[in-house]
Protein backbone atom coordinates (compact mmCIF):
# COMPACT_ATOMS: atom_id res chain seq x y z
CA UNK A 1 0.00 0.00 0.00
CA UNK A 2 0.94 3.59 -1.08
CA UNK A 3 3.09 5.21 1.75
CA UNK A 4 1.12 8.02 3.27
CA UNK A 5 2.94 10.75 5.57
CA UNK A 6 -0.13 11.28 7.38
CA UNK A 7 0.25 7.66 9.02
CA UNK A 8 3.42 8.81 10.42
CA UNK A 9 1.81 10.76 12.55
CA UNK A 10 -0.73 8.39 13.19
CA UNK A 11 1.58 5.73 14.14
CA UNK A 12 2.84 8.68 17.03
CA UNK A 13 -0.63 9.02 18.17
CA UNK A 14 -1.00 5.40 18.33
CA UNK A 15 2.12 4.72 20.58
CA UNK A 16 1.96 3.42 24.47
CA UNK A 17 1.16 6.91 26.31
CA UNK A 18 -1.16 9.93 25.41
CA UNK A 19 -4.20 8.15 24.35
CA UNK A 20 -3.98 4.70 25.94
CA UNK A 21 -1.38 3.12 28.08
CA UNK A 22 -0.62 0.29 25.89
CA UNK A 23 -1.31 1.91 22.49
CA UNK A 24 -2.92 0.84 19.40
CA UNK A 25 0.11 -1.28 17.55
CA UNK A 26 1.37 -3.68 20.13
CA UNK A 27 4.47 -4.87 19.35
CA UNK A 28 3.93 -4.79 15.34
CA UNK A 29 6.32 -2.95 13.07
CA UNK A 30 4.28 -2.96 10.14
CA UNK A 31 3.39 -0.03 8.41
CA UNK A 32 -0.03 1.02 9.27
CA UNK A 33 -1.35 0.59 5.82
CA UNK A 34 -0.01 -2.75 5.61
CA UNK A 35 -1.89 -3.75 8.84
CA UNK A 36 -5.01 -2.45 7.61
CA UNK A 37 -4.83 -4.09 4.44
CA UNK A 38 -4.23 -7.51 6.26
CA UNK A 39 -6.78 -7.51 8.38
CA UNK A 40 -9.07 -6.41 5.39
CA UNK A 41 -8.01 -9.44 3.35
CA UNK A 42 -9.17 -11.50 5.76
CA UNK A 43 -12.62 -9.87 6.15
CA UNK A 44 -12.88 -10.04 2.18
CA UNK A 45 -12.01 -13.41 2.21
CA UNK A 46 -14.98 -14.37 4.62
CA UNK A 47 -17.26 -12.32 2.29
CA UNK A 48 -17.51 -9.69 5.49
CA UNK A 49 -17.84 -6.23 5.55
CA UNK A 50 -16.35 -3.82 7.87
CA UNK A 51 -19.44 -2.03 8.54
CA UNK A 52 -21.43 -5.26 9.18
CA UNK A 53 -19.12 -5.78 11.90
CA UNK A 54 -19.37 -2.16 13.47
CA UNK A 55 -23.23 -2.41 13.20
CA UNK A 56 -22.94 -5.95 15.39
CA UNK A 57 -21.03 -4.03 18.19
CA UNK A 58 -22.93 -0.68 17.98
CA UNK A 59 -25.99 -3.14 18.52
CA UNK A 60 -24.10 -5.01 21.59
CA UNK A 61 -22.92 -1.70 22.86
CA UNK A 62 -26.25 -0.06 22.52
CA UNK A 63 -27.86 -3.24 24.70
CA UNK A 64 -25.38 -3.48 27.16
CA UNK A 65 -25.48 0.21 27.69
CA UNK A 66 -29.70 0.50 28.07
CA UNK A 67 -28.85 -2.54 30.81
CA UNK A 68 -26.69 -0.12 33.15
CA UNK A 69 -23.92 -2.19 33.16
CA UNK A 70 -26.31 -5.70 34.10
CA UNK A 71 -25.37 -8.01 31.90
CA UNK A 72 -28.03 -8.74 28.74
CA UNK A 73 -28.45 -11.48 26.34
CA UNK A 74 -28.87 -10.97 22.89
CA UNK A 75 -29.66 -13.23 19.74
CA UNK A 76 -31.77 -15.49 21.32
CA UNK A 77 -28.98 -15.63 24.22
CA UNK A 78 -26.03 -16.59 22.22
CA UNK A 79 -24.45 -13.65 23.12
CA UNK A 80 -24.28 -12.27 26.22
CA UNK A 81 -23.17 -8.21 27.06
CA UNK A 82 -22.28 -6.61 29.68
CA UNK A 83 -20.62 -2.90 30.28
CA UNK A 84 -18.42 -1.13 32.52
CA UNK A 85 -18.64 2.48 31.77
CA UNK A 86 -16.25 5.20 33.36
CA UNK A 87 -16.22 8.81 32.91
CA UNK A 88 -14.25 10.29 29.83
CA UNK A 89 -13.76 10.05 26.36
CA UNK A 90 -10.49 8.68 24.14
CA UNK A 91 -10.19 10.33 20.39
CA UNK A 92 -9.86 7.91 17.50
CA UNK A 93 -5.93 7.82 16.84
CA UNK A 94 -6.61 9.03 13.11
CA UNK A 95 -7.60 12.03 14.31
CA UNK A 96 -10.70 12.31 12.42
CA UNK A 97 -12.17 14.23 15.32
CA UNK A 98 -14.39 11.00 16.60
CA UNK A 99 -13.98 10.33 20.43
CA UNK A 100 -15.54 7.39 21.55
CA UNK A 101 -16.68 6.73 25.57
CA UNK A 102 -14.31 5.09 27.77
CA UNK A 103 -15.57 1.61 28.79
CA UNK A 104 -15.25 -1.90 28.79
CA UNK A 105 -17.46 -4.37 26.57
CA UNK A 106 -17.26 -7.96 27.70
CA UNK A 107 -19.21 -10.15 24.86
CA UNK A 108 -19.46 -14.24 25.72
CA UNK A 109 -20.57 -16.20 22.14
CA UNK A 110 -19.77 -19.61 21.76
CA UNK A 111 -17.82 -20.48 24.67
CA UNK A 112 -15.34 -17.50 24.10
CA UNK A 113 -15.25 -14.24 25.77
CA UNK A 114 -13.19 -11.06 24.33
CA UNK A 115 -13.37 -7.75 25.25
CA UNK A 116 -14.01 -4.49 23.41
CA UNK A 117 -14.53 -0.58 23.96
CA UNK A 118 -16.64 1.60 22.33
CA UNK A 119 -13.87 2.90 20.00
CA UNK A 120 -13.47 -0.61 18.17
CA UNK A 121 -17.09 -0.27 16.12
CA UNK A 122 -15.46 3.44 14.91
CA UNK A 123 -12.18 1.85 14.27
CA UNK A 124 -13.67 -0.80 11.79
CA UNK A 125 -15.97 1.17 10.36
CA UNK A 126 -14.24 4.08 9.55
CA UNK A 127 -10.76 2.87 9.50
CA UNK A 128 -10.75 -1.13 8.72
CA UNK A 129 -8.58 -0.88 11.66
CA UNK A 130 -8.22 -3.91 14.35
CA UNK A 131 -4.87 -2.70 15.73
CA UNK A 132 -1.85 -4.25 15.78
CA UNK A 133 -0.51 -7.56 16.34
CA UNK A 134 0.09 -7.77 20.38
CA UNK A 135 -2.05 -4.77 21.42
CA UNK A 136 -4.00 -5.80 24.22
CA UNK A 137 -6.89 -4.48 22.53
CA UNK A 138 -6.62 -5.89 19.38
CA UNK A 139 -9.59 -8.00 18.42
CA UNK A 140 -8.50 -10.42 15.34
CA UNK A 141 -10.90 -10.03 12.07
CA UNK A 142 -11.76 -13.82 12.77
CA UNK A 143 -13.22 -13.33 16.02
CA UNK A 144 -15.35 -10.80 15.12
CA UNK A 145 -16.29 -12.63 12.18
CA UNK A 146 -17.50 -15.42 14.41
CA UNK A 147 -19.06 -13.07 16.66
CA UNK A 148 -21.08 -11.86 13.46
CA UNK A 149 -22.18 -14.89 12.28
CA UNK A 150 -22.78 -16.53 15.81
CA UNK A 151 -25.80 -13.13 16.11
CA UNK A 152 -26.80 -13.85 13.16
CA UNK A 153 -27.18 -17.75 13.96
CA UNK A 154 -25.61 -19.33 10.54
CA UNK A 155 -22.64 -21.16 12.78
CA UNK A 156 -22.51 -24.21 14.21
CA UNK A 157 -22.58 -22.63 17.82
CA UNK A 158 -25.75 -21.20 17.12
CA UNK B 1 12.06 0.05 -11.69
CA UNK B 2 13.55 3.18 -12.47
CA UNK B 3 9.87 4.79 -11.77
CA UNK B 4 9.74 3.68 -7.84
CA UNK B 5 13.66 4.57 -7.65
CA UNK B 6 12.47 8.06 -8.69
CA UNK B 7 9.06 8.49 -6.15
CA UNK B 8 11.59 6.87 -3.81
CA UNK B 9 13.69 9.53 -4.22
CA UNK B 10 11.15 12.50 -4.53
CA UNK B 11 9.59 11.29 -1.26
CA UNK B 12 13.28 10.94 0.76
CA UNK B 13 13.75 14.86 -0.65
CA UNK B 14 10.35 15.63 0.83
CA UNK B 15 10.64 14.18 4.37
CA UNK B 16 14.30 15.56 4.71
CA UNK B 17 12.69 18.87 3.42
CA UNK B 18 10.14 19.25 6.08
CA UNK B 19 12.46 17.73 9.10
CA UNK B 20 14.66 20.98 7.40
CA UNK B 21 11.75 23.00 7.99
CA UNK B 22 10.91 21.66 11.40
CA UNK B 23 14.02 21.81 12.54
CA UNK B 24 14.08 25.92 11.39
CA UNK B 25 10.73 26.75 12.85
CA UNK B 26 12.22 25.61 15.94
CA UNK B 27 15.57 26.23 16.52
CA UNK B 28 15.84 29.64 13.88
CA UNK B 29 13.15 31.38 13.81
CA UNK B 30 12.40 34.40 16.34
CA UNK B 31 9.25 34.94 16.75
CA UNK B 32 10.45 37.93 19.62
CA UNK B 33 8.22 38.92 22.03
CA UNK B 34 4.35 38.28 21.73
CA UNK B 35 1.70 40.04 23.75
CA UNK B 36 -1.34 37.92 24.48
CA UNK B 37 -4.47 39.81 25.29
CA UNK B 38 -7.40 37.60 26.83
CA UNK B 39 -11.33 38.79 27.11
CA UNK B 40 -10.51 41.89 25.66
CA UNK B 41 -7.45 43.19 28.14
CA UNK B 42 -8.52 41.62 31.46
CA UNK B 43 -5.63 40.21 31.27
CA UNK B 44 -2.02 40.83 29.32
CA UNK B 45 0.80 39.03 29.06
CA UNK B 46 3.91 38.99 26.75
CA UNK B 47 5.55 35.52 25.86
CA UNK B 48 8.55 34.27 23.68
CA UNK B 49 6.68 33.26 20.78
CA UNK B 50 6.94 29.90 18.92
CA UNK B 51 5.23 27.77 21.69
CA UNK B 52 1.50 26.26 21.36
CA UNK B 53 -0.70 29.14 22.84
CA UNK B 54 -2.05 26.05 24.85
CA UNK B 55 1.42 25.90 26.57
CA UNK B 56 2.45 29.60 26.63
CA UNK B 57 -0.92 29.90 28.83
CA UNK B 58 -0.25 27.05 31.14
CA UNK B 59 3.14 28.92 31.36
CA UNK B 60 0.95 31.57 32.66
CA UNK B 61 -0.39 29.43 35.36
CA UNK B 62 -3.84 29.33 33.04
CA UNK B 63 -4.95 25.83 32.00
CA UNK B 64 -7.10 24.93 29.51
CA UNK B 65 -8.64 21.54 30.25
CA UNK B 66 -6.92 19.49 27.46
CA UNK B 67 -6.61 15.22 27.66
CA UNK B 68 -4.19 14.06 25.01
CA UNK B 69 -1.28 16.74 26.57
CA UNK B 70 -1.45 18.68 23.56
CA UNK B 71 -1.79 16.54 19.95
CA UNK B 72 -4.56 17.78 18.53
CA UNK B 73 -6.68 14.09 19.22
CA UNK B 74 -8.99 14.69 22.06
CA UNK B 75 -10.50 18.28 20.82
CA UNK B 76 -10.85 19.69 24.60
CA UNK B 77 -8.67 22.65 24.33
CA UNK B 78 -10.79 24.94 22.23
CA UNK B 79 -10.84 28.65 22.93
CA UNK B 80 -12.04 32.02 20.55
CA UNK B 81 -8.62 33.40 18.63
CA UNK B 82 -10.25 36.98 18.13
CA UNK B 83 -6.60 38.28 16.52
CA UNK B 84 -3.47 36.69 15.65
CA UNK B 85 -3.19 32.75 15.20
CA UNK B 86 -2.91 32.16 11.85
CA UNK B 87 -4.96 30.55 9.58
CA UNK B 88 -6.99 27.33 10.56
CA UNK B 89 -5.17 23.71 10.25
CA UNK B 90 -6.09 20.78 8.84
CA UNK B 91 -5.32 19.07 12.08
CA UNK B 92 -8.08 21.61 13.70
CA UNK B 93 -10.69 21.05 11.24
CA UNK B 94 -11.94 17.67 12.02
CA UNK B 95 -12.66 18.71 16.14
CA UNK B 96 -14.74 22.10 14.68
CA UNK B 97 -18.04 22.36 14.26
CA UNK B 98 -18.94 24.93 11.31
CA UNK B 99 -20.38 27.59 13.53
CA UNK B 100 -17.77 27.17 16.17
CA UNK B 101 -15.60 28.09 12.92
CA UNK B 102 -17.82 30.43 12.10
CA UNK B 103 -17.50 31.89 15.74
CA UNK B 104 -13.29 31.65 15.66
CA UNK B 105 -12.86 29.02 17.96
CA UNK B 106 -9.48 26.95 17.63
CA UNK B 107 -7.52 24.22 19.15
CA UNK B 108 -5.38 26.06 21.51
CA UNK B 109 -2.95 23.00 21.14
CA UNK B 110 -2.52 23.48 17.40
CA UNK B 111 -2.30 27.05 17.35
CA UNK B 112 1.31 28.54 16.88
CA UNK B 113 2.12 32.18 19.31
CA UNK B 114 3.50 33.54 16.41
CA UNK B 115 2.66 37.45 16.79
CA UNK B 116 0.40 39.12 19.49
CA UNK B 117 -2.96 37.37 19.74
CA UNK B 118 -6.52 38.48 21.60
CA UNK B 119 -8.52 35.49 22.59
CA UNK B 120 -11.10 34.91 24.78
CA UNK B 121 -11.75 32.54 27.14
CA UNK B 122 -14.23 31.31 30.38
CA UNK B 123 -14.01 33.72 33.03
CA UNK B 124 -13.61 30.39 35.84
CA UNK B 125 -10.27 29.58 33.63
CA UNK B 126 -9.24 32.27 35.41
CA UNK B 127 -9.69 30.79 39.16
CA UNK B 128 -7.87 27.76 37.79
CA UNK B 129 -4.92 26.75 39.64
CA UNK B 130 -1.78 23.54 39.14
CA UNK B 131 -1.52 22.60 43.23
CA UNK B 132 0.70 20.24 44.37
CA UNK B 133 -0.20 17.41 47.37
CA UNK B 134 0.87 14.78 48.94
CA UNK B 135 -1.36 11.57 48.93
CA UNK B 136 -2.09 10.74 52.53
CA UNK B 137 -4.89 7.80 51.94
CA UNK B 138 -5.63 5.08 49.41
CA UNK B 139 -8.59 3.04 50.28
CA UNK B 140 -10.14 0.51 48.47
CA UNK B 141 -14.21 0.90 48.39
CA UNK B 142 -15.18 -2.21 45.90
CA UNK B 143 -13.09 -3.77 43.48
CA UNK B 144 -12.68 -1.49 41.42
CA UNK B 145 -13.07 1.89 43.04
CA UNK B 146 -10.59 3.30 45.13
CA UNK B 147 -10.52 6.69 47.83
CA UNK B 148 -7.65 8.77 47.14
CA UNK B 149 -6.95 11.51 49.09
CA UNK B 150 -4.33 14.10 49.58
CA UNK B 151 -3.48 16.96 51.61
CA UNK B 152 -2.32 19.99 49.59
CA UNK B 153 1.40 21.58 50.01
CA UNK B 154 1.47 24.34 47.18
CA UNK B 155 -0.86 25.82 47.47
CA UNK B 156 -2.12 24.74 50.57
CA UNK B 157 -5.51 25.27 50.22
CA UNK B 158 -8.02 25.48 47.57
CA UNK B 159 -11.92 26.29 47.32
CA UNK B 160 -14.03 25.03 44.99
CA UNK B 161 -17.88 24.52 44.88
CA UNK B 162 -19.78 20.76 45.50
CA UNK B 163 -19.76 18.97 42.43
CA UNK B 164 -16.51 20.78 40.83
CA UNK B 165 -13.59 18.34 39.23
CA UNK B 166 -10.03 18.36 38.96
CA UNK B 167 -7.53 17.38 36.13
CA UNK B 168 -5.04 14.96 37.85
CA UNK B 169 -1.79 14.31 36.54
CA UNK B 170 -0.26 11.17 36.15
CA UNK B 171 3.23 11.25 35.71
CA UNK B 172 5.51 8.82 33.45
CA UNK B 173 5.66 5.60 34.59
CA UNK B 174 6.83 2.03 33.51
CA UNK B 175 5.17 1.24 30.19
CA UNK B 176 3.50 5.07 30.27
CA UNK B 177 6.24 7.27 29.01
CA UNK B 178 4.76 10.53 28.61
CA UNK B 179 2.65 12.24 31.79
CA UNK B 180 -1.39 12.66 31.42
CA UNK B 181 -4.13 14.79 32.53
CA UNK B 182 -7.33 13.25 33.57
CA UNK B 183 -10.64 14.53 35.24
CA UNK B 184 -12.27 13.34 38.27
CA UNK B 185 -15.03 14.87 40.30
CA UNK B 186 -13.94 16.13 43.90
CA UNK B 187 -15.51 14.01 47.15
CA UNK B 188 -14.53 15.67 49.88
CA UNK B 189 -15.95 18.57 52.10
CA UNK B 190 -15.20 22.02 50.69
CA UNK B 191 -14.91 23.53 53.84
CA UNK B 192 -12.08 20.64 54.24
CA UNK B 193 -9.65 23.43 52.63
CA UNK B 194 -6.36 21.15 53.05
CA UNK B 195 -7.83 18.17 51.54
CA UNK B 196 -8.77 16.63 48.58
CA UNK B 197 -10.46 13.54 48.08
CA UNK B 198 -10.91 11.73 44.57
CA UNK B 199 -12.92 8.26 44.06
CA UNK B 200 -11.56 6.78 40.99
CA UNK B 201 -12.40 4.03 39.50
CA UNK B 202 -9.69 1.63 37.41
CA UNK B 203 -10.04 1.59 33.80
CA UNK B 204 -8.65 -1.67 32.40
CA UNK B 205 -5.39 -0.57 30.33
CA UNK B 206 -6.36 2.90 31.50
CA UNK B 207 -3.21 5.51 31.98
CA UNK B 208 -4.00 7.61 35.01
CA UNK B 209 -6.03 4.66 36.68
CA UNK B 210 -3.37 2.10 36.09
CA UNK B 211 -0.66 4.65 37.51
CA UNK B 212 -3.27 5.24 40.68
CA UNK B 213 -4.03 1.40 41.32
CA UNK B 214 -0.78 0.17 40.81
CA UNK B 215 1.75 2.40 41.29
CA UNK B 216 0.49 5.46 43.47
CA UNK B 217 1.78 4.96 46.93
CA UNK B 218 0.86 6.74 50.23
CA UNK B 219 3.58 9.50 51.18
CA UNK B 220 3.69 10.04 47.09
CA UNK B 221 3.44 13.66 46.10
CA UNK B 222 1.01 14.37 42.95
CA UNK B 223 -0.09 17.44 40.88
CA UNK B 224 -3.37 18.13 39.86
CA UNK B 225 -5.20 21.30 38.08
CA UNK B 226 -8.30 23.24 38.91
CA UNK B 227 -11.29 23.87 39.95
CA UNK B 228 -12.98 22.90 36.94
CA UNK B 229 -16.85 23.00 35.89
CA UNK B 230 -19.96 24.12 36.62
CA UNK B 231 -21.90 21.36 38.13
CA UNK B 232 -23.25 22.77 41.14
CA UNK B 233 -26.10 22.69 43.45
CA UNK B 234 -28.66 25.60 42.43
CA UNK B 235 -30.38 27.92 44.78
CA UNK B 236 -34.02 27.09 44.48
CA UNK B 237 -35.54 25.10 47.29
CA UNK B 238 -36.96 22.45 44.72
CA UNK B 239 -36.35 18.92 45.53
CA UNK B 240 -33.33 17.48 44.44
CA UNK B 241 -33.15 14.16 42.92
CA UNK B 242 -29.37 12.57 42.43
CA UNK B 243 -28.80 9.77 40.10
CA UNK B 244 -25.27 8.26 39.90
CA UNK B 245 -23.76 5.10 39.49
CA UNK B 246 -20.02 3.70 40.45
CA UNK B 247 -17.63 6.29 40.86
CA UNK B 248 -20.54 8.70 40.19
CA UNK B 249 -20.54 8.64 44.09
CA UNK B 250 -17.94 11.48 44.40
CA UNK B 251 -19.51 15.23 43.81
CA UNK B 252 -22.94 13.58 45.76
CA UNK B 253 -20.52 12.85 48.60
CA UNK B 254 -19.04 16.62 48.35
CA UNK B 255 -22.47 17.90 48.28
CA UNK B 256 -23.96 15.96 51.17
CA UNK B 257 -21.04 16.92 52.91
CA UNK B 258 -21.79 20.49 52.17
CA UNK B 259 -25.47 20.10 53.30
CA UNK B 260 -24.53 18.72 56.76
CA UNK B 261 -22.60 21.92 56.93
CA UNK B 262 -25.75 24.10 55.83
CA UNK B 263 -28.37 22.44 57.45
CA UNK B 264 -30.31 22.61 54.65
CA UNK B 265 -33.95 21.76 54.69
CA UNK B 266 -34.29 21.22 51.34
CA UNK B 267 -35.56 17.40 50.02
CA UNK B 268 -32.78 15.49 48.59
CA UNK B 269 -33.26 12.42 46.85
CA UNK B 270 -30.26 9.90 46.03
CA UNK B 271 -30.45 7.29 43.73
CA UNK B 272 -27.84 4.99 43.57
CA UNK B 273 -27.11 2.22 40.92
CA UNK B 274 -25.35 -0.66 40.81
CA UNK B 275 -25.14 -4.10 39.65
CA UNK B 276 -24.31 -6.46 42.22
CA UNK B 277 -23.33 -6.20 46.27
CA UNK B 278 -19.81 -6.01 45.41
CA UNK B 279 -20.31 -2.82 43.58
CA UNK B 280 -22.23 -1.15 46.15
CA UNK B 281 -19.94 0.96 48.73
CA UNK B 282 -20.97 3.94 51.75
CA UNK B 283 -24.22 1.94 52.84
CA UNK B 284 -22.84 3.05 55.90
CA UNK B 285 -21.65 6.64 56.10
CA UNK B 286 -25.24 7.44 53.75
CA UNK B 287 -27.04 6.15 56.47
CA UNK B 288 -25.43 8.52 58.57
CA UNK B 289 -26.34 11.39 56.21
CA UNK B 290 -29.95 10.56 56.82
CA UNK B 291 -29.76 10.88 60.20
CA UNK B 292 -27.59 14.09 59.75
CA UNK B 293 -29.53 16.00 56.94
CA UNK B 294 -33.33 17.07 57.81
CA UNK B 295 -35.12 15.84 54.71
CA UNK B 296 -32.48 13.44 52.72
CA UNK B 297 -33.28 9.84 51.95
CA UNK B 298 -30.53 7.69 50.52
CA UNK B 299 -32.10 5.05 47.94
CA UNK B 300 -29.69 2.16 46.46
CA UNK B 301 -30.28 -0.26 43.64
CA UNK B 302 -28.98 -3.26 42.33
CA UNK B 303 -29.72 -4.22 38.68
CA UNK B 304 -28.46 -7.95 38.90
CA UNK B 305 -28.30 -8.91 42.71
CA UNK B 306 -27.25 -12.34 43.90
CA UNK B 307 -29.88 -14.83 45.62
CA UNK B 308 -26.55 -15.33 48.34
CA UNK B 309 -26.19 -11.75 48.76
CA UNK B 310 -29.20 -11.07 50.91
CA UNK B 311 -30.07 -8.27 49.49
CA UNK B 312 -33.31 -6.67 50.55
CA UNK B 313 -33.20 -3.39 49.36
CA UNK B 314 -34.50 -1.71 45.41
CA UNK B 315 -33.61 -4.08 42.62
CA UNK B 316 -33.73 -3.42 39.00
CA UNK B 317 -32.23 -0.38 36.45
CA UNK B 318 -31.67 2.53 38.77
CA UNK B 319 -34.44 4.62 36.30
CA UNK B 320 -36.54 1.90 36.95
CA UNK B 321 -36.34 2.60 40.31
CA UNK B 322 -36.60 6.32 39.93
CA UNK B 323 -39.78 5.74 37.59
CA UNK B 324 -41.33 3.98 40.50
CA UNK B 325 -40.47 6.40 43.20
CA UNK B 326 -42.60 9.52 41.25
CA UNK B 327 -45.22 10.01 39.32
CA UNK B 328 -44.51 14.09 38.34
CA UNK B 329 -40.65 15.73 38.55
CA UNK B 330 -42.18 18.67 36.65
CA UNK B 331 -41.41 20.55 39.89
CA UNK B 332 -38.26 18.96 40.84
CA UNK B 333 -34.59 19.25 40.03
CA UNK B 334 -32.10 16.18 39.10
CA UNK B 335 -28.29 15.97 39.06
CA UNK B 336 -26.71 13.11 37.70
CA UNK B 337 -23.24 11.84 37.67
CA UNK B 338 -22.05 8.49 36.03
CA UNK B 339 -21.77 6.58 33.14
CA UNK B 340 -22.72 8.09 29.78
CA UNK B 341 -25.71 5.46 29.07
CA UNK B 342 -26.98 6.20 32.59
CA UNK B 343 -26.98 9.97 32.01
CA UNK B 344 -28.99 9.20 28.31
CA UNK B 345 -31.63 6.72 30.20
CA UNK B 346 -31.90 9.36 33.14
CA UNK B 347 -33.09 12.24 31.13
CA UNK B 348 -35.38 10.01 29.20
CA UNK B 349 -37.17 9.01 32.26
CA UNK B 350 -37.03 12.39 33.88
CA UNK B 351 -38.60 14.02 30.85
CA UNK B 352 -41.09 11.15 30.63
CA UNK B 353 -41.98 12.66 34.27
CA UNK B 354 -42.60 16.03 33.06
CA UNK B 355 -38.86 17.87 34.57
CA UNK B 356 -38.25 20.74 32.22
CA UNK B 357 -34.51 19.78 30.40
CA UNK B 358 -33.13 23.02 32.32
CA UNK B 359 -34.12 21.20 35.54
CA UNK B 360 -31.50 18.29 34.77
CA UNK B 361 -27.86 18.69 35.54
CA UNK B 362 -24.58 17.18 34.83
CA UNK B 363 -21.40 17.12 33.64
CA UNK B 364 -20.24 15.43 30.29
CA UNK B 365 -16.64 13.95 30.46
Amino acid sequence: MKHNPQFDETRERMAPGQLARDGFLGDDSRPIPDIIAADAAVLESAGVLPEQLADILDELHDAADAAQEAPVDLYDGRVTVQIAEVMGRIPCPFACGHRAHKACITIRFGGQETILTPLHAHLIREHTFFQGQGAPFRVPPSVLIALYRTARGDTPDA
Amino acid sequence: MVFFVAVGTLCAICGALAFLLTLADRYLNDYGLCTISINAGERVFTTTGGDSLLTSLSQEQIFIPSACGGRGSCGLCKLKVLGGGGPLLPTETPHLEADEIKDRMRLSCQVKVREDMAIEIPEALFSVREFRACVTELTPLTHDIQLVRMELIDPETIDFTPGAYVQLQAPEYPDSPESVYRAYSVASDPRDTRHLDLIIRRVPGGICTTWVFDHLTVGQRVTFNGPHGDFEMSDTESEMIFIAGGSGMAPFLSMLLDMVQTQTTRPARYFFGAVNRRDMFYLDEMKEFEAKIPDFKFIPALSNPEEAEGWDGETGLVTDVVKAHYRDCSDKEAYLCGSPGMIDACVKVLTGLGMPEENIFFDKF
